[in-house]
């Protein structure tokens, strides 16, 4: 079997970086391999998967040395237009890679541009939609499709060009648990059966781990492939199974949960754990009120007769599939969308946005608009009249060092740290984050959910909406699950997420409902 | 979008400049045509003014002339539009009377020479009527926003001689709503005493846009173009102007006025209708 | 009405007519008469609330348009009749500016890229990136001004703009860029270009197309003709007319709003 991918000798560095991006990468992917790239953002997984179509360099510019060949073409001699019929390449935000506005034609839409006949053109249409499960929406604007239908779209219109290596950057990002094992499913089948050579990037490594049978592990622009355990057991920030497995010591260290079920059956099983008194939640004052809510979002009814709470000291973790209506109601308690009827109230008025709630929204760089971090949450303090310093706020999501730093010159997960920091600085009594998911990386999201349960110890209330099971699992004290627009579960994480079999985070699958996260486990064992 | 391919790539769209440009490039569509199109100043607003129309049966040209005094003779003017506009001009009996003017009528001293054509003299009121006039040229005074008309034919006074073109001061002396194809032609359409002379004119008024040096008209490229256009087609041109155009202004609006309201009405109702039904059948759907 | 979707030639044709008619004419009636005209075929063929946005975006151009042109009188002599002249022509470019507005909401930018002749790829390209970033940058600021309002910076006022226009404008160029990207990284313009599906000229869309060939026929008429009806003089100020024989050509060119709708 050929190598589909090679990197010989490949350094890069951006017209305006002091460093390389990626440097000295040596690497071949075999054709029929299912690849994943991973670590922390900015040690250049991007700037690969970018490089193996060419765009690096053709559209960046800077400095290439290096060789990159797809399918036995350099990338340096060939426009990246003239590789499209061997690499397609499914960018992070997929509604931004949409040319045409039917899903049919944007299907098809590669296919034209390679001259493929039409007849050829309308049976590879068809195959691809059946293999994405996207037949009922071939008629479909795109604009009317939810996250993940996007997303399906998008890997199917790169697919329907017939490559030999698909591309994908953080395919799951945007989609709940149900939609991303759909994907990787699908993504597997094309590897699988058809020789499909797919490479991806993602963070969430409890949704790709098991699916993988190779792994580039990516430091600092340096990369080292190698089997999933291997590169994945090496990080330190692998899917929570792994961790338990290198806090246990388990040997060979566990990727999936059924690995880890085989690896746990031997040892002792942890008792069923105390409830957590910080977890429960003391049933203090009512932060928010929620009342037979209704409201409508795009001319639909999104959410119908809501009744919700949150109390002091809770981290809320509002969950559900994608166009549940989870930031529909976080834009309502934020005082920044109507509803239709029902009535809401924070502290026992209507909510006053960036006063009495402050809203991180899903885009974080909607907010950023100064020229250093620190500047950034000054703004939110000098909008409130607040003559204080941003130091506390920086130092609580752990970004003091990052103060003098311009905002877009930071990760993406920097940068929802730093748009975070800008929304608790309203010092609101709610705080609410919608989707903290994309581009977060494990150590962004470490830092993230121990500022958000500090916050809401110091008497305030947090609300999270994710379909980050494992997010949720490490922070919430209470979870909401929507569904048809009304709440379908509400308790305790350990409950909920437990008799969930879509929402269960992995220790759950593990080891029963009750455990959330392998720190957790761990000290049940020792 | 791979977090280390934007950070650095935005590192240059977040300068200013590039701010700048960008708005720049979306407010360029509509302001571009707004400051291009050239500003209607007229050539010179100060001082006083006299318009001067010239028939000479062929075209007519019209002058927009400063004065040099408060007033000046009716032969000055001319001398004057000659040297502002370049109006070619012979006089006659010793300098008192017109004989030639933009290279018709008769050369030499005898201005009657090719009776019973003559420059016909004529002072016009300002809002397109003409009176005869019952002095020479070298005693009639002409003043800050007076008009003046010669007209190239025969008839011995003001009931049988041409008339020029209806005229109003401002439509030599001040930018027009449009160049040669407008008000005059429809005016002289329908001057139900010279039908002939009508046509002509807004044929020949046409055709004498482009090469009037004239210091007042005001550059409308777009229709210069079109009177340059209609210039061409003149015979044809002139055959449709002639035939029936619209009805002249009346005092009030007209019943087509009347009809286009209505249609305007029916359109804007409709639309709103249409967008209210789309969006409750969305709603339900 | 057939319910596939019209041939993009025929709207540009449509538009090509009814900007020429404005182009021809200074009567304020048949130019106002344009811009109930462009918002009654809009009003047929509005799909969405993106298209609805990206009308009124046209809307508001226009708008403003006959505004600064109107102002720029006062550059000269103030009348009534040069205010009246300027405010005309303000008019008349304004008009032009909703019937592209209309033709914009009613086609798909990127569908008449793929028309384009090869060659013509990259500014048809150019161009369709730049019409699609106006609705898009719209919509930005709708988002950005939420988000800035959810941490309590309240827009209003020059002093908030970096906060909305930053992000707004970063964002746009970031969009557009990535769309450019990945078209660019799909294969356009790489070779011969083949059609999936085939654009028929429907019934809709010869209803849409010939009587807008007609209209302009008949302006291009009056005003080789010299027709004074298409300029109203303006000193002295006069009231308008309207003749009915141009009044039929507008109505012509309101067909396409009750033919060809979109049954969506």
């Amino acid at each position: 079997m050929s190598d589909v991918l090679r990197f010989d000798a490949v350094t890069y560095v951006y017209p305006e970086g002091a460093r390389p991006a990626i440097e000295d990468v040596d690497l071949a992917i075999a054709e029929g391999s299912f690849a994943l790239a991973v670590g922390p953002t900015g040690s250049g997984k991007s700037t690969l998967l970018r490089a193996s179509n060419g765009l690096v360099p053709q559209f960046t510019g800077g400095t290439f040395t290096g060789r990159v060949s797809v399918d036995g073409r350099d990338t340096l001699a060939h426009a990246p237009r003239r590789l499209a019929d061997v690499v397609a390449f499914v960018p992070q935000d997929p509604g931004a890679s949409f040319v045409l506005d039917r899903v049919e034609d944007e299907l098809a839409y590669g296919m034209e541009n390679l001259g493929v006949d039409p007849v050829h053109m309308r049976r590879r249409v068809e195959e691809t939609l059946d293999l994405l499960d996207l037949p009922g929406l071939r008629d479909r604007s795109v604009r009317t499709l939810s996250g993940g239908e996007r997303q399906r779209v998008a890997i199917a219109a790169a697919l329907a060009a017939g490559p030999r290596i698909l591309v994908l950057d953080e395919p799951t990002s945007q989609l709940d648990p149900q939609g991303a094992e759909d994907v990787m499913a699908a993504l597997q089948r094309l590897v699988h059966d058809h020789g499909m050579t797919v490479l991806l990037a993602e963070h969430r490594l409890e949704r790709v781990a098991g699916w993988v049978d190779v792994a580039i592990g990516f430091d600092h622009g340096r990369v080292r492939s190698g089997t999933p355990a291997d590169v994945i057991g090496h990080l330190g920030s692998g899917p929570p199974v792994t961790r338990l497995g290198q806090m246990l010591g388990w040997d060979p260290l566990p990727l999936t949960v059924r690995a880890a079920r085989a690896a746990a059956a031997g040892g002792p099983r942890p008792a069923l754990p105390p409830r957590d008194p910080a977890r429960n939640g003391h049933r203090h004052g009512v932060v928010a009120e929620v009342r037979g809510l209704r409201a409508s979002y795009a001319e639909t009814t999104v959410l119908r007769g809501l009744d919700l709470d949150v109390h002091e000291g809770e981290v809320l973790a509002v969950m559900g599939r994608n166009g549940a209506g989870k930031s529909t109601l976080l834009r309502v308690l934020a005082g920044i969308h109507e509803p239709s009827a029902g009535q809401v109230q924070i502290l026992g008025a209507k909510p006053r946005p960036g006063v009495d709630v402050g809203l991180c929204p899903q885009e974080a760089d909607e907010l950023l608009f100064s020229d250093s971090v620190e500047h950034e949450v000054r703004a939110t303090l000098v909008a409130r009249g607040e003559a204080g310093g941003a130091g506390p706020w920086l130092a609580a999501l752990g970004i003091a060092g990052l103060a003098a730093r311009h905002p877009r010159d930071l990760s993406a997960g920097q940068r929802l740290l730093v748009a975070t920091a800008a929304v608790a600085a309203t010092d609101a009594p709610l705080l609410a984050l919608d989707e903290p998911t994309r581009g977060l990386d494990p150590a962004s999201k470490e830092r993230l959910i121990g500022f958000v349960r500090a916050h809401a110890l110091g008497g305030r209330a947090a609300v999270v909406a994710t379909h980050d099971v494992e997010l949720a699992a490490a922070v919430a004290t209470r979870v909401v699950i929507l569904a048809g627009g009304e709440v379908i579960a509400d308790g305790d994480p350990g409950a909920v997420l437990g008799d969930s079999r879509v929402f269960a985070p992995q220790m759950t699958r593990v080891f029963g409902p009750g455990w959330l996260t392998p720190d957790q486990v761990v000290e049940a064992l020792t | 979008m791979g977090d280390d391919v934007s950070t650095v790539a935005t590192t240059v769209l977040r300068r200013p400049v590039a701010a700048a440009f960008a708005v720049l490039a979306a407010l360029m569509p509509v302001t571009w045509p707004a400051v291009t199109e050239a500003s209607p100043a007229c050539a010179a607003e100060s001082g006083p003014h006299a318009a001067l129309v010239i028939d000479t049966g062929a075209g007519v040209r019209s002058f927009c002339v400063a004065l040099d005094a408060t007033t000046v003779s009716g032969i000055h003017l001319i001398e004057l539009a000659g040297a502002q506009g370049h109006l070619s001009y012979g006089f006659g009996s010793g300098g008192q009377a017109v004989c030639r003017l933009a290279g018709v009528g008769p050369q030499g001293d005898d201005c009657f020479a090719d009776y019973p054509q003559y420059w016909g003299y004529w002072h016009g009121d300002g809002h397109g009527g003409w009176t005869w006039s019952s002095s020479g040229a070298a005693s009639a005074r002409v003043g800050d926003g007076a008009l003046d008309g010669w007209v190239w034919g025969s008839g011995d006074s003001g009931a049988s001689h041409p008339k020029p073109p209806p005229t109003a001061i401002d439509d030599v002396c001040v930018p027009e709503a449009t160049p040669a194809t407008s008000p005059s032609p429809s005016r002289a359409t329908h001057a139900a005493a010279v039908p002939s002379a009508g046509a002509r004119s807004s044929a020949s008024k046409a055709s004498s846009s482009p090469s009037d040096p004239g210091t007042n008209r005001s550059a409308k490229p777009s229709n210069d173009g079109i009177g340059r256009a209609s210039a061409a087609g003149t015979p044809t041109a002139g055959a449709l102007a002639a035939a029936p155009g619209p009805p002249p202004a009346s005092a009030g609006p007209g019943p087509g006025l009347l009809v286009a309201l209505a249609l305007g009405a029916a359109l804007a109702g409709g639309g709103w209708l249409r967008i209210r039904t789309s969006r409750r059948r969305r709603s339900i759907g | 009405m057939d319910r596939r979707p019209v041939h993009p030639m025929a709207w540009i044709v449509w538009a090509t007519s009814a900007g020429f008619v404005a182009f021809v004419t200074t009567d304020p009636v048949y130019l106002l008469l344009l811009w109930a005209v462009s918002w009654f075929v809009y009003a047929g063929h509005r799909v969405d609330a993106e298209h609805a946005r990206s009308f009124r975006l046209f809307l508001t151009g226009a708008m403003v348009a006959v505004a600064l042109r109107t102002a720029l009188v006062f550059f000269g002599t103030v009348s009534a009749a040069n205010t009246t002249f300027s405010f005309l022509e303000g008019l008349r470019l304004g008009t032009i500016l909703v019937i592209f507005g209309t033709f914009n909401a009613v086609t798909d930018p990127f569908g008449l890229v793929r028309m384009a002749p090869r060659h013509f790829h990259e500014p048809a390209l150019a161009a369709a990136l730049a019409l699609s970033i106006a609705p898009r940058t719209v919509a930005g600021v709708g988002r950005v001004r939420d988000a800035q309002r959810m941490r309590g910076i309240r827009i209003h006022g020059a002093r908030a703009l970096p906060a909305l226009a930053v992000p707004v404008l970063e964002r746009g160029m970031e969009e557009a860029h990535t769309l450019a990207e990945s078209m660019d990284a799909r294969g356009h313009g790489a070779g011969r270009r083949s059609r999936y599906r085939p654009q028929p000229w429907t019934g809709a869309a010869i209803l849409i197309a010939v009587p807008a060939i007609a209209a302009a026929a008949t302006f291009l008429a009056a005003s080789v003709g010299g027709w004074a009806v298409l300029h109203p003089q303006t000193s002295p100020i006069v009231w308008p007319e309207a003749d009915p024989l141009l009044l039929a050509g507008i109505g012509l060119l309101a067909v396409p709003g009750v033919v060809g709708r979109p049954e969506r």
